[in-house]
């Protein structure tokens, strides 16, 4: 299917849970989130949430491990840079209250598929979003690109949506005898300072030693898509839109399986 | 076809184990390796650290994909594959010789031998 939709678990609920006064709690919340579903204690969840208040990055733990990955790390904060350390794999991405998020949260199961299918049941119900706002968007690579992949949301030829995953209770795409969780996240640039944000995430790469640089001009915002959609609106503001749209656009996405 | 060398041990998650004397070193399979794509990333215990068997010690990432490791031995960690960290892409290459990843002493050698031999290995690839 070409959502792969039969990836769905039955019960998953969608919910809208986020924290944004205390921004590394709100990334930390995926992890506690995805134990409680791995153990049964909670259904399988699509999380709908916000950035914290601050402007900032989020980092992989591979970010932070390489070079003086945290050295960089603390000079940014210093400077008034939030910056947060999320699960999934990765480069860093732009945070903020004009970023969203959508992760699903799902229980390992005996045969949970691959990597790529679950890229795609994340992209899949975003494009057919995209597409009834008029918003013709593709998924692949693009060097340069923020935590570039082969499954950015790409609208123009430049990057709205990063993706990303991690798997809990042993190595991806494989059966485990373990309980566990399946984390595909992804987050679109609703309305961000682009700019400010490239600019944090080269100074880290720099400052940290490793040569990896993301070039302005291949991120692009929702509002910079859909320009009368947001007149008028604070980042806050839109990005408070998306997430109610998401709420019953993937509540009816899950409870039908298109 | 994954390769699956005979004188190793297995566990279900595909991580392999050699035991020279009381020493376990470990990795994951050709086969995991295989299904996993292009590795960028391995975070590793440092030396000195305690492996519970059954219980994470580490991390490896492909296609931006982190997934967990599980320690198919408990004991301590007298030896890390440091060369890793500049050359992920071994764990590809050579899963079971430049691509392993710590040496553990062994707290009790009966957990390496109730681990899977390679034909029960290979009978559970075919099953999984």
């Amino acid at each position: 299917m070409t959502g792969g939709q039969d990836l769905w678990p039955v019960g998953t609920q969608v919910q809208w849970l986020d924290d944004v006064d205390h921004s590394q709690a709100n990334q930390d919340l995926e992890q506690e989130l995805g134990e409680q579903v791995g153990r049964g204690d909670r259904p399988p969840l699509v999380r709908i949430w916000r950035s914290g208040g601050r402007l900032g990055i989020g980092l992989s733990r591979r970010d932070l491990a390489m070079g003086a990955g945290e050295h960089a790390a603390a000079a940014l904060r210093h400077q008034g840079c939030d910056v947060v350390v999320r699960q999934t794999g990765g480069t860093a991405v732009p945070q903020g209250p004009g970023v969203i998020h959508l992760s699903y949260l799902f229980p390992r199961t005996r045969s949970s598929g691959t990597t790529d299918g679950y890229y795609r049941l994340l992209t899949a119900p975003l494009r057919t979003w995209l597409h009834n706002l008029g918003v013709s968007a593709v998924t692949g690579p693009l060097p340069g690109s923020y935590c570039d992949g082969s499954y950015n949301l790409l609208v123009r030829d430049q990057k709205l949506v990063g993706t990303a995953q991690a798997w809990r209770g042993g190595l991806a795409g494989v059966h485990s005898t373990r309980p566990g969780y399946i984390l595909a996240h992804a987050c679109m640039t609703v309305d961000v300072d682009l700019a400010w944000a490239t600019q944090q995430m080269n100074q880290f790469y720099e400052q940290s030693g490793q040569p990896y640089r993301v070039h302005l001009q291949t991120s692009v915002t929702l509002r910079q898509v859909l320009p009368n959609l947001f007149a008028d609106k604070s980042p806050r503001q839109c990005v408070d839109w998306v997430a109610e749209q998401w709420l019953q656009f993937f509540g009816a996405w899950v409870s039908t399986g298109s | 076809m994954s390769q699956v060398p005979e004188n190793l041990k297995y566990t279900k998650e595909h991580e392999w184990v050699r035991v020279e004397g009381n020493t376990a070193f470990i990795g994951i399979t050709d086969f995991a390796q295989d299904e996993l794509g292009d590795i960028v990333f391995v975070e590793l215990p440092e030396e000195g650290s305690l492996l519970i068997a059954e219980q994470t010690f580490g991390t490896v990432e492909s296609v931006k994909t982190v997934s967990d490791l599980f320690a198919p031995v408990s004991g301590k960690v007298i030896q890390v594959n440091a060369d890793l960290g500049e050359h992920p892409e071994k764990v590809n290459e050579q899963p079971y010789e430049a691509g392993w990843m710590v040496a553990v002493e062994m707290s009790d050698a009966a957990e390496a031998n109730a681990l899977l031999n390679a034909v029960e290995y290979q009978a559970h690839i075919v099953e999984s």
